[in-house]
Parts: structure tokens; C-alpha cells; sequence
């Protein structure tokens, strides 16, 4: 059973409906005790950090996410869900995020945001599970503000130009984020779900 | 949504036709990796080439220059006509080359597609062109158009990843996108479709833009930019727009 986090940032129906559609089950939870249980864990959602790591508080949900994580669990952040998974925000002054990875989040600048429609992804790490059998150079959709800023280099999964270099997936042991939305990009996208589903 | 500039060759040049007739046409310039690198410093994001003679005479023609353009660049380079045979894709994509577009060969041979699907899985597009077999035709017929969603719905189910949607009657003409009939087909498939034919000022992007949220990826965009209709920046900027 893979648990996909509700925790109150965007409509993650479309999320669960990816995973359903490539034989993988999906439940959408806001319960720790479901987090815990899970064989997997999904973190998506969208929008901004202050409010994501409130609400995340508030429910309790901060503890389960760094055990699972702890224990080896595959995890796997979806666009804000990655962002979260740094130290902190530069969003409206500092955001703490949920610090499990070393690095900031950082806001396009002189680029127009968000940053959405299709983007190319150089594959950068050629062992990580996600990208399994994708072609280099792949279409993905994003729709985003941030962006990552990993401190050590080496746990980009790809990267992506947009006016400059920028983390579009990491991969590091059971952790794996994406930057763009697995979810609306199609057939390529189920199959980065498959993977996780499959390979991880 | 990706604003792709074209080059298409012709004996070593690049050149626009009228409605893909190989007598109609404009040289623009004698160096197509200056322009392929002209291109990429306005802020392209991809390059489409087009092997005109690979097209006319139904065998690649021109993969040495097509190559060399992909090695000089930085960015991904797809590339199309004339793509017959597995020795010719794989030269390609060995060569540099991110995505080879097969059109004619595609309708005649599925099982080849499906193989060449297989095998290159991700680095392969297919361009349906609704006139084929009447590029003489001016504008849309109804029967052309359910046959393109037929085949959309066939090259889906065989795995395709991208799919480029080719309006002849309107490529080279600056008469605006087919924006009705791609509508139908976003609908019919959930392939990303990149859209060629047509655009001929800033308002037709403006017009396909509004399809991106049903699945247009790009568009492709070639006498426009040749005859400074818009700056390829401007271009950019009003496809990077939130819709």
C-alpha cells in the first residue's frame, strides 16, 4: 500500500488516479497511523511552505514522515513535497522546512514564474530507480515558483534549464523528489510512478 | 508551452517551402548550424530539423549535416524526413540527436513503429500530417481529420510518448494554426502534441497557448521567425506565461 499525505495543499485525487492507473494502491490519507503502516509514502502538494509545514504540524504528521524515512522506506515528494524536505525556504523571509535534506529552497529570479508547461529532464545519476529505462532529454510537466538548491551536488536525479541549471528530481537511497508533476505528464510520468511503484 | 524553431534543409541550405512544395522555395540561409546556434542564443529550448531532401527522395540525405548541428549545440535537437530504416535512427540518436520524428514510414509499417517504439523508447515522435495523400488539397476535410484521430488513438495505444501535428495546407502559409482540429485530437488522446503549421504572428501562440492545459506541449514555429514576423524571445516570453 502506498500512502499518498492529505494534508490540505492541492487536489491529490489526480495523484492516487496516476498510481491506481499503473496497478499500484493508492490511498490518500491525513492519518499518521496510515503514514506508519504504509509500504511507501507519497508526499505531493502544492502552493507554499509556511502553510504546508503548519498544517503538517498540526496534524501531527512531521514525526511519522521522518521515521518512515528513517526506516528505509521509500519516500516520494511531489513538487512542494520535495521542497519540503530541505532545511529551509527563502518564501516571505526564512521557512524551516522539514530539514531531512541539506539545502534551501529558492524563488526564479528575473524569470518568469511560475515556471509551468513542459520541460526537458537531463538525467543525471544514471542508478536512480525513478528513471529507470527514461530517455534522457524527456518531456515532464512543471508548474512551480521554487526551487530546490541541494547542498551536495550529487543528489540530483535530473536537472533542468530553465534560464539556468536547476534540480528537477533527486535521489538518494530510499528518498526520492521530484520537482515537476509525475501526474500531469502523461504516459511518461505513470511510468516514473511505475518505477516508484516497482523499482524502489 | 515550447516555442520550437525549425530548420529545414535543402542541399546543405536552409530554406522554407509553400505547403511543402519542394519548388516553392526560400533560401534563408547557407549555414544551418549559425542558424541552429542563432536560435539556441535567442533562447530556444529545442530545435526541430527538417531533411527536406531526406523527405522528397523518402531516404535521409542529409544526416551528416544534421548530426554536426546536434554536436554544436547545447540544446536537444529532433529532427525529421525522409527516416526510414533502423540504421538511419540509430545513427541519429548516436550521433547526438535526442528525438528522430517519423512521419510517412509510421502510417505504412506499424510493425516497424512498434519495434522502433521498443527499442528507442522516449526518443521517438511521430508526425501526423492530416493532408497526407492530398497535400494538394487547400484546408480540412472531415474525412482527413477523423482519419488523424484514428491513427493518434493507434499510435497511442502502441506506446508513442510525443506526437507532432502537421497541418500542410497551412505549413509555410502564415494562415494561422488549425486550432479547431487540434482541439478534437487533444481530446481524443492524452499524449503530449506539439503543433507545426501555420503560426504566423504572436496571437496564433496566444491562440495555442490556451490548449496547453489539454495537452499541447509546443509548437512549431518556422517562416514566421525566418521573415522577423516576431522575435523568437517575444515568442518565448508570451508561451511562458501562466495561461
Amino acid at each position: 500500500m502506498i500512502a499518498i499525505i492529505d494534508y490540505g495543499m492541492g487536489n491529490l485525487r489526480s495523484v492516487q488516479k496516476a498510481f491506481e492507473h499503473v496497478g499500484a494502491e493508492a490511498n490518500v490519507t491525513q492519518d499518521p497511523q496510515d503514514i506508519r503502516k504504509a509500504a511507501k509514502v507519497v508526499l505531493p502538494g502544492v502552493g507554499a511552505i509556511r502553510p504546508a509545514m503548519e498544517k503538517l504540524e498540526s496534524m501531527g504528521m512531521i514525526n511519522p514522515i521522518k521515521e518512515v524515512i528513517k526506516t528505509n522506506k521509500p519516500f516520494l515528494g511531489i513538487c512542494l513535497g520535495l521542497q519540503l524536505l530541505f532545511d529551509e525556504s527563502n518564501e516571505g523571509g526564512r521557512v524551516k522546512g522539514l530539514g531531512i535534506l541539506p539545502g534551501t529552497v529558492e524563488r526564479f529570479q528575473s524569470l518568469k514564474v511560475p515556471h509551468m508547461g513542459w520541460n526537458q529532464i537531463q538525467i543525471k545519476q544514471s542508478g536512480c530507480a525513478l528513471f529507470a529505462e527514461i530517455a534522457n532529454n524527456s518531456f515532464v510537466y512543471f508548474c512551480h515558483s521554487f526551487f530546490v538548491r541541494p547542498k551536495e551536488k550529487n543528489l540530483n536525479a535530473t536537472t533542468t534549464d530553465y534560464g539556468m541549471e536547476f534540480t528537477s528530481a533527486i535521489c538518494q537511497k530510499n528518498i526520492f523528489g521530484v520537482q515537476f508533476h509525475p501526474e500531469k505528464s502523461q504516459g511518461l510520468g505513470l511510468k516514473i510512478l511505475k518505477n516508484f511503484k516497482d523499482k524502489t | 508551452m515550447l516555442v520550437i524553431p525549425a530548420i529545414d534543409i535543402q542541399n546543405g541550405q536552409v530554406v522554407r517551402l509553400r505547403q511543402g512544395k519542394f519548388d516553392d522555395v526560400t533560401v534563408y540561409s547557407e549555414d544551418p548550424v549559425a542558424t541552429a546556434k542563432h536560435w539556441q542564443d535567442k533562447g530556444a529550448q529545442i530545435l526541430h530539423v527538417v531533411d527536406l531532401d531526406g523527405a522528397r527522395k523518402e531516404h535521409l540525405q542529409n544526416a551528416e549535416t544534421i548530426v554536426h548541428i546536434a554536436r554544436n549545440l547545447k540544446i536537444p535537437v529532433q529532427t525529421g524526413g525522409g527516416i526510414r530504416e533502423l540504421k538511419d535512427i540509430d545513427f541519429l540518436l548516436s550521433g547526438g540527436v535526442t528525438r528522430v520524428v517519423l512521419g510517412t514510414k509510421a502510417t505504412q509499417d506499424r510493425g516497424f513503429l512498434s519495434e522502433i517504439l521498443t527499442q528507442f523508447k522516449g526518443r521517438v515522435m511521430v508526425s501526423i500530417d492530416c493532408a497526407k495523400g492530398r497535400v494538394t488539397q487547400k484546408g480540412w476535410t472531415k474525412t482527413c481529420e477523423l482519419n488523424a484521430i484514428d491513427f493518434a488513438r493507434e499510435l497511442e495505444s502502441l506506446g508513442l510518448e510525443y506526437l507532432i501535428y502537421t497541418d500542410i495546407a497551412r505549413d509555410g502559409m502564415l494562415t494561422g494554426p488549425n486550432i479547431q482540429a487540434l482541439r478534437e485530437l487533444l481530446q481524443e488522446i492524452s499524449i503530449p502534441i506539439i503543433a507545426s503549421g501555420g503560426i504566423s504572428e504572436l496571437e496564433d501562440l496566444a491562440a495555442l497557448k490556451k490548449l496547453e492545459p489539454e495537452g499541447l506541449m509546443g509548437a512549431i514555429v518556422g517562416k514566421a521567425l525566418y521573415e522577423n514576423r516576431f522575435d523568437l524571445k517575444d515568442a518565448i516570453d508570451l508561451c511562458l506565461q501562466r495561461g
